[in-house]
Parts: C-alpha cells; structure tokens; sequence
C-alpha cells in the first residue's frame, strides 16, 4: 500500500514524531513497506476476537506512602517549586 | 576448566562448598570483562565497585541451604529497572535515567543472592534482533566479531557467552532471549507469558513481554526460572504458574515423548546447515527414547504479520510517555509545548523505534484499526489453536531458533525486512504465550552456533526443559566456548 | 421557527476511596503538589497498574441505582494522547466494554436513558505560571478514579438538567460511594448540546460544554449556548462541532481551541489489565446490600409517617439528614415534630455555622429529649429552642443543661394565675385597652407575664389564665 505524504505526516503528528527530511524517505520507505507485507492479514479469514480467559486479580483499597517527592522529581528535566515544568499547555494541542 | 566457564550451577556448588568465594568468582568475571568488552560492548554499565562490595556482604552472609545460585554473578538486561542504578533501554531518551524501585525479577535474583555485574546492552526499547539500533552502539558477537550477537537480549548473550557472567536475565518479546541464545551458542527460554513479572521491565509489547534466562545450558535455566517465576500482585498479567521446583524435577529421561517437526518451520528460506543441525537433534531425542512426527500448522504462516500488527501497536502506546516531561531526555530548543515533545522524540528515538511507533500508530488510527488491529487480534486466536492443535498429537514442538546463523554486522540495517524475518520461528511462541527455548546445536560451516528451539504447551517448561537437559547429557554443543573467550 | 434544545450529558464522577484506581497513593485533598505518587501514575518506565476493587463495586453500585445492566466481563481500554496532565501518554479508560449499560432515571416527569458507565483514571492538575509563560505540573490526582456517566441525548430543557444532576448527586451521596460536590470537582459535567426544529427527528451538530461548575452555571450555559446556536442556523450560518468553555463570570461559552486537530485518540484494549470479570452472585451481592436510596425514603416517609412531601424533601436532601431523621424517629420523637426540628432549627444551625449535614455535632438523642421535654409540658417551646442553641455544639446532656439553668417549665397554675393578678394590676391602661377592643393590648399583658414568670410558662396556660380573669373582672 502506498502511503501519502499527508498520511505520514499526519501519524507522525499524532506519534509527536517529526521527521527531518532525510529520515523521511528511509522511514516512509520501510513504513510502506512493512504495511505492504501486512496486507496478508486481509485475505485471511477470521471471526470474532481473541479471549484470553484470565481475569483480572483486583486490590484491596488502602493507600500506602507514595515515593518520596524528592526522588520522584530528581528525574525531571525541569523543576520549579516542588512542580515539574514545562512550556505553556494552554491552548496546545490535545488539551481535554 | 576456567572459572569463568563453569555453569552457574556449578560456580554455586563450588561457592557453596568453599572451593571459590563469591569475591574471586565476582573478580574473574569483571577481569574478563576488562580485557574483552571494550570491543564486544556488551554493557552499557559495568558495576564493578557496587558488585565486588556485594560479593563481599555475600560471601559473609554465606551459610548451609541458601540457593542454588547463591553468590553467582549475572548480567540484567537494561530494560529492567534497576533501584539507583541507571536504566537506559538502549535509548538516548533514558541515557540519564536512575529507576527509584527494582523490578521484580531484579528484586527476586538479588534475594537468591545474585551479584549483578552489569547492564547489557540491547536494540533501543528492545526493538530489533540485532543489537545494532542501540544508542550506545552495537554488540558485537564473542564467536566472531564481525557477526552481530542478535538481540534484543544482544548485550547479556555476548556476555554470557564470552565469560562476563554465568546466566543474565534478558526479555523476549518476538524472540530477543531465543534468537541471540541461539547465535551466541547459549540455552535460553521464554517462559508462559505470566509466569514471570513483567514489574519494572521496560515495556515494548506488553502482551508479548517475557522476562526470561540465557544460560549456559538447561540446568541452570530450570534454576533460574525458579528464582523468578511466580505471581507477584504488582503485575496483573501474572497467573498462578507454580510447575514446582523445576531444577529438583528436571530429567533427562524423555521415553515416550513426542517431539513434532512442523512442516512450516523447514520450508523455504531455511538455511540447509541450520536445517540439518536441527533435525540432528531429532535423530538424538529419539535415540533416547522420544517419538518424533512431522505435523502441519498452517496457521503459523501468519504469524510475523499478526506480531508486527499488535506489538507495533502496543509499542506506539507504551513509547508515549518518553515526552520529556517527568524524567529522561528534554530537547534543549522549543517554541511551544507541540514542538518540545516533537523536538525531544525525535531527538530521542532512533530510526527503529520511529518505525514502529508510526506503524503502530497507523494500525489504530481511524479507519483502520478494524483492518489491521482487530484483524491481527482475530488472526492470533486462529494461530493459538493451530498450536493448541498441534499439542493435541505431540508433547514438544522442535524448530530452528533462526534461519540462518548470525549475519555480519550492518547486514540488517541495510535490509530490515530481512532482520524481521529472523524472529519467523520464534514470534509464534510469544502470539500463543507458551514457553519456549533455545538451545545451540551445533556449528555451521564458518564456525557459527545454530540454535534449536523447543516449545512446549502452556506451563509445559518442565517438559522442554527435560528435553534439552536429555540432549544436553548426549551432546556438548553447550559446553563449547567461543575462541575469543579463551583468554589466557 | 421554533426551536427544540437536545441535550446529553457526559458526567465525571470522582470516587471517595482511600487509594488511587491503579496503585496505593492516597487520593486525599491538599498534599504538596506531587508528594501523592508513585512509579505507577507518575507512569515511570516498567510500571504497571493493579485495580483497586472499590472502584469496581463503586461502579457497580451506581449502575445499579441508575437501572443498568452490569457488564459481566468488561475491560480497560487505552485512550492515546499527549498532554502534560497524562504522565502516561495514555489515559486507562473503558471504551469497548464498559462496567455498565442501558440504564433509566425518571427525573422531572421525563426518562433519562443511561447510555453507560465506565471507570477511568484523573489526570493531573496544571498550572499556568504567569510570571514565566510556562505550566506547572502536579501529578497528585493522577490516578484517582473516576465513573463516567454517559446519557442518551434525552434532555430538552435546562431544567431537566438539573433534576438530574440533583438526583444523581442524591443517589452518590446515599450510595456513599462519592461526595457529589461539583465546588470542589468531584462532580464534573460536560452538556453536548444541539437544537433543531421541533418536531425534527434528526439532531442537528453539537457543542461540547466543560467547565460547569455549578447547576446555577449549567442552566446559564445552556440558555446562553442554545441561543447561540439558534442564533446562527436562523443567520444561515452552519454550528461547528466544537468543545466550547462557559465563562462563569461573562455567563457565555467560548470555543476552547486555538488550534483545532483531528481527534483520533487510538482506542485499543490495555495489555497490563485483563478483563474485569463478575460473576453473577457478586452484582447479585451488592444488589442486595444496595442502600435505601433518598426517593425511596420520601415515598416510606410519605406512607409511614404521612410526612408532608415538602417536608418528605427536605430531610431525605442528604443522607446524613435522613439518618438523623430515622434515629429521631426510632427514639420515640413524632415524625413530624422531628421534621419540623430538622427543617427549621438544625438546618438554620447548619447554615450558621457554615456545616454540611454530615459534620452535624449533635447527637439525636439530645434532638429526641428536647422533643419529649416539650412533648410532656416540661419545657415550652421557645425555652427548648435556646437549650437546642446552647448545646447543639456540644455533648452536654439536656436535662442537665435544663437543671442547672432552672428551666423547667411553671406547673404550677396557682403560680400562674398569682403572676396574672399582678400583672393586671400594674397595667391597668392595658387593661382598659384591651377591654375598649384593642386586641394588641392582650399580646403585651402575655409577654409580661411571661417575663415575670422568666418564660418558663406553657404559653397556653399564661393565655388561658388571662383571658378568664380580663373577662371575671
């Protein structure tokens, strides 16, 4: 299956993935590719999902000490106040 | 025979009976790694100073009845976390990242009294069968250097196999603990998906994900898989496998099994020298007793799509949080919010994972996840009874780990799809959730181990562990070591 | 034209458990921002959730009172997106199989179809930081469990709305498995909301509208809302399907994208979590242990005790009143004097002292004494509404209280009729100008008596007692 510019373009928007041009040939190339080879998959025939039978073991409710701020935050690439940052959220794609 | 050579369950006998103390052993091994891992590049961090500490605290803490592994250096993949002690994934995003807690697996090999020595290295996010997509470049394999080790458990086998460490605890999603056991001369096994933790592993595919040994024959994994294995109320997948004592029950008496070859994994595209090692190990399980039939699963000719379809996916998910907020890696120039995630995942994720992410991606994006997805999930349920089937008139199903032994370094990357079709017999274990293993069988013509695989049914480590064992008591393929590693 | 309003609700309810959905931190109130997570919401490489079982029989529990079929093996779903408030770059969700379906609530003479149920985790709380341009991230109610209560488009007016919103509150409050309090954010509302022409059977394009914070803000939103959509279809003009804010304070909606993007969140099941499965006897076990819900309550008390239905409402507007009111009740008190007591006194104490019902300090038993002393005459009225103030923040015990203050009640007639005598003495205008027909002149010679008598006296009595002697003499 061929895939468009704006396809790619469009899931790399999704993935937050921006492609510099050189990339972009290799990995369109191998994406198309890789899609071609799943075109199998439509020719076989299916019903229905797969069950795995397991049920999920659930947890009694009951809080417990949460990891120690400082450790937590020591991983962050910027921190303010005891907040991690980052650049201005409002009106950003993907607000709620 | 060398220190370094011996199994893990050997060292453990020779420490537990005061032949060696936990610090030699811890020594030899980090000696080993200071002549030769330069050019293998099998760790990402070694943990010299950390671990010859903690051989020490062992060897004092030595006493009757501790494990059978008690004081035995080892090697952890790096996609499993590590409490203080940096886990990178093989990936530029976690380059700096320090995990505050251990996974579980780590939690249980250090309560059996293991000495991690080092972090091996692995494709990026485990994604590849070569070693190569790693940010901190490729491993090279201890049997001959030009070769890749595989991956994405790359890193530990190399190690293990070269003499760095007596087993590693790697994970296989597609095959990344069977394939490079299997080009690096190792015995490695998949468990059932849920018998081992996947808690603080680093997830690709969360379906798939299996923490798992490579050792240096199927004794010892029986013994680590009893350190491991067992339900743990921090991870949801995890089922009440508990097979026994595994090592205490393994035999090499396999009268009456019934091994079947299928069809599908002898076909076209299979190197002729692997094939004929493989069906040498045939000709031994039945010497000592076993029933060996050729059967039919047709179902399996589907299966690389149906893998690359739904661990694509999962993958696009679970790589999502790799934004550059909460820990690891942030671009270091931005406009706006959009353009620092953008900026620092594209930074950050090499060529391999972009893949992945954007297929996984397209396979859930509207209007084609009923296609691809959902089909996918269909077709799984289709090869999980074929498989099942095949169980119906066998025990162990018997196939080459690979088709080929290991390519040349940079072979893959010029030629992807060529790299993909390197998991062909190992991803159907991992679709079906069962376990399975790896065991080298032999050598090609350029000197190169071929590995043989066993899968067995659902929970039926005991009996592919039986098998290999018996194998392993007709055969010393699993004792040969690389030339490379015997220095000195 | 004239125009019909179609409405559907996507309520998010926040869960009083102790833990978070997926880990162990607490989902408590005010700690430091990210002093309440863990690897497992802070989504750090390797983690992985595990399902607090409150949070399903909380679900189960609300499905239920909201008439659903409980769904027998539901599962999670991952919903894909990228925002700083989601650690993960996923939220857990259910979207292919929610806990609950196809539900029913009468509200305001109509039905309200539920479409479904599903649980799901919050996201964090940002921060816009003026002074630098840039967000603040606080992880801490990350995780914390929430129902999503989906409607059919079945609301027509704003009114309907907010019965329904007032019901379902009522039942989450009596369920006990939510405070309800929209102020505080554990009741969110988001209204879509089209209109068409009446009569039409095809719905015109939506709005989304978020940021509700009260009912007063909802039928605002929605009066202001529908007529710009009215507005603009009778302009010609097209409604685009868009998320739009209510500005509480300007009292109209604003569309809340600047950048608008295709929304294709990639749905797809969650791998760390298998399916919820619930076998019958357990929905049958909570079905059984459901408690008796607020509208169940006025139509006992109505039957019962023939409780008025405004008074009916009044106590049943809180499962801590209702309570109350039963305890009153069981302690002997006449219903409809416990009523009155709760609708006039203690709410109004409440009121004051700026309480909800269910921080009320006072014991029933004391309500229940105050009653009965009223009841058998030795206490008026008036005198047991101060003891009522005077002990209604502690534990004092009335009859103590009344001892040691001389309170009881005058039994005494002669007493009464001694005090009368005088008081006609010493107000002899007053006399003369209730015998030339001034009527108010009889109120005044009763409130001299009664405070000759430091009020202690059955008003009736005083009452009685004067009248005889005015008319003797």
């Amino acid at each position: 299956m061929e895939m468009t510019c704006g396809q790619v373009e469009q899931l790399a928007r999704l993935a937050r993935l921006s492609l510099t041009p050189g990339e972009q040939e290799a990995v369109v190339g191998q994406l198309e590719q890789m899609v071609e080879y799943l075109q199998v998959l439509a020719q076989v025939e299916t019903e229905g999902g797969g069950e795995t039978g397991q049920s999920c073991v659930l947890r009694p409710d009951g809080a417990e000490p949460s990891l120690a701020r400082d450790k937590l935050l020591s991983q962050a690439p910027r921190v303010a106040d005891g907040y991690v940052v980052t650049p201005r959220s409002v009106g950003e794609e993907g607000a709620q | 025979m060398k220190l370094t050579h011996l199994t893990a369950l050997e060292l453990g006998r020779a420490i537990a009976q005061g032949d060696v103390t936990i610090p030699q052993a811890t020594q030899a091994a980090l000696e080993e790694m200071a002549a030769r891992d330069e050019r293998l590049n099998s760790c990402i961090t070694i943990l010299e100073e950390q671990a010859m500490e903690r051989s020490e605290a062992l060897q004092r803490g030595l006493k009757p009845g501790l494990s059978p592994l008690y004081g035995v250096p080892l090697l952890l993949k790096d996609n499993l976390c590590t409490q203080g002690v940096r886990t990178t994934c093989g990936s530029k995003l976690l380059e700096h990242y320090v995990p505050p807690y251990n996974a579980t697996a780590v939690d249980r090999v250090e309560g059996a009294g293991g000495v991690c020595l080092g972090k091996g290295n692995l494709d990026e996010f485990a994604m590849g069968s070569t070693t190569e997509t790693s940010h901190f470049g490729p491993t090279r394999n201890p049997w001959e250097e030009s070769r890749v080790p595989g991956g994405s458990s790359g890193g530990c086998a190399a190690g293990v196999a070269a003499g760095f460490a007596w087993y590693a605890l790697g994970s296989d999603t597609g095959g990344s603990i069977r394939q490079p056991a299997g080009y690096c001369g190792l015995t490695g096994i998949k468990p059932t998906y849920g018998t081992v933790s996947r808690y603080g592993l680093i997830a690709y595919a969360s379906s798939f994900d299996q923490v798992g040994p490579l050792c240096r024959d199927a004794a010892d994994c029986a013994a680590v898989l009893d350190v491991i294995q067992g339900r743990d109320l921090r991870d949801s997948t995890t089922v009440d496998g508990d097979y026994g004592g595994l090592l205490a029950a393994l035999t090499p008496d396999i009268r009456g099994l019934r091994v079947g070859l299928p069809v599908e994994c002898f076909g076209e595209g299979l190197n002729p020298q692997v094939a004929r090692r493989v069906q040498e190990v045939a000709g031994v399980l039945e010497s000592r007793g076993a029933a060996v039939t050729w059967v039919t699963i047709p179902e399996l000719e589907w299966g690389m799509e149906t893998y690359y379809v739904l661990a694509s996916a999962e993958a696009s998910s679970n790589l999502a949080r790799y934004d550059g907020v909460k820990y690891g890696f942030r671009a270091k120039e931005y406009k706006n919010l959009t353009q620092m995630y953008e900026n620092t995942r594209s930074q950050g994720f090499g060529k391999e994972a972009k893949v992945r992410i954007l297929l996984g991606t397209f396979v859930l994006s509207a209007g084609y996840y009923e296609a691809y997805y959902k089909k996918a999930l269909a077709v799984q349920a289709q090869v999980k009874e074929g498989v099942k089937r095949a169980f119906g008139v066998c025990d162990v199903l018997l196939t080459p780990v690979t088709p080929n032994t290991a390519p040349r370094l940079g072979e893959s990357l010029t030629n992807p799809m060529e790299m993909y079709l390197s998991d062909l017999y190992t991803v159907p274990a991992n679709l079906a959730g069962l376990p399975a293993l790896s065991m080298p069988c032999g050598v090609d013509g350029q000197g190169l181990p071929v590995g043989a695989q066993l899968v067995g049914p659902r929970f039926g480590e005991q009996v592919i562990l039986n098998a290999a064992h018996a194998y392993q008591q007709e055969t010393d393929h699993h004792k040969r070591v690389p030339r490379g590693g015997r220095v000195g | 034209m004239n125009w019909e309003i179609v409405m559907g609700l996507e309520t998010h309810v926040e869960l009083s458990t102790e833990s978070k959905i997926f880990c162990s931190c607490s989902t408590g109130f005010g700690g430091a921002p990210n002093s309440q997570c863990c690897p497992v919401c802070m989504g750090l490489p390797g983690a992985l959730p595990v399902l607090n079982e409150k949070v399903v029989e909380y679900g189960v529990k609300v499905g239920l009172a909201l008439g659903c079929t409980i769904t027998p093996v539901s599962r999670f779903d991952r919903k894909n997106y990228f925002y700083p408030d989601l650690p993960k770059g996923y939220q857990i969700s259910q979207l292919y199989a929610p806990l609950c379906r196809n539900g029913r609530v009468e509200v305001a003479g109509t039905t309200i179809g539920i479409h479904e149920i599903h649980m799901e985790e919050d996201a964090g709380k940002l921060y816009h930081d003026p002074e630098t341009g840039e967000t603040r991230c606080d992880f801490n109610r990350c995780g914390v469990p929430l129902l999503e209560i989906v409607t059919e488009p079945d609301f027509r007016t704003a009114q309907q709305v907010v019965a329904y919103l007032e019901l379902l509150r009522e039942h989450l409050q009596y369920l006990g498995v939510s405070d309800g309090k929209m102020e505080e954010g554990s009741l969110r509302c988001d209204v879509n909301l089209s209109v068409r022409p009446v009569g039409g059977d095809t719905l015109g394009t939506r709005t989304e509208m978020k940021n509700l914070g009260s009912f007063k803000g909802i039928a605002r939103a929605i009066a202001y809302e529908s007529q710009r959509q009215i507005a603009l279809l009778e302009r010609g003009e097209r409604v685009a399907q868009e998320t739009r804010r209510f500005d509480e304070e300007r009292g109209e909606t604003f569309s809340m994208r600047s950048k608008e993007e295709a929304r294709d969140y990639r749905y797809f099941p969650e791998p760390d979590l298998p399916p919820v499965v619930l076998s019958q006897e357990y929905i049958k076990h909570i079905r059984d242990h459901l408690p008796e819900l607020g509208e169940a309550k006025r139509r006992r008390y109505a039957q019962e005790y023939q409780l008025p239905e405004y008074d009916g409402q009044m106590v049943t507007s809180h499962p801590a009143l209702a309570r109350f009111f039963e305890e009153l009740v069981g302690l002997g008190a006449p219903p409809k004097q416990g009523a009155n007591w709760i609708m006039g006194e203690v709410l109004g104490a409440l009121s004051e002292r700026g309480l909800s019902p269910e921080q009320l300090p006072m014991p029933p038993k004391t309500l229940a004494r105050l009653i009965a002393l009223v009841a058998e005459g030795k206490l008026n009225r008036n005198t047991a509404v101060k003891v009522f103030q005077a002990v209604f923040d502690t534990d004092e015990d009335v009859d103590e209280y009344v001892a040691a203050h001389h309170l009881e009640q005058v039994q005494d007639v002669e007493l009464v009729e001694k005090t009368v005598a005088l008081v006609l003495e010493d107000n002899p205008r007053s006399v003369a100008d209730y015998r030339g027909g001034k009527e108010k002149a009889f109120g005044f010679l009763v409130g001299q008596t009664m405070g000759r008598l430091q009020g202690k006296a059955d008003p009736q009595t005083v009452r009685r007692v004067l009248l005889e002697q005015l008319t003797k003499k």
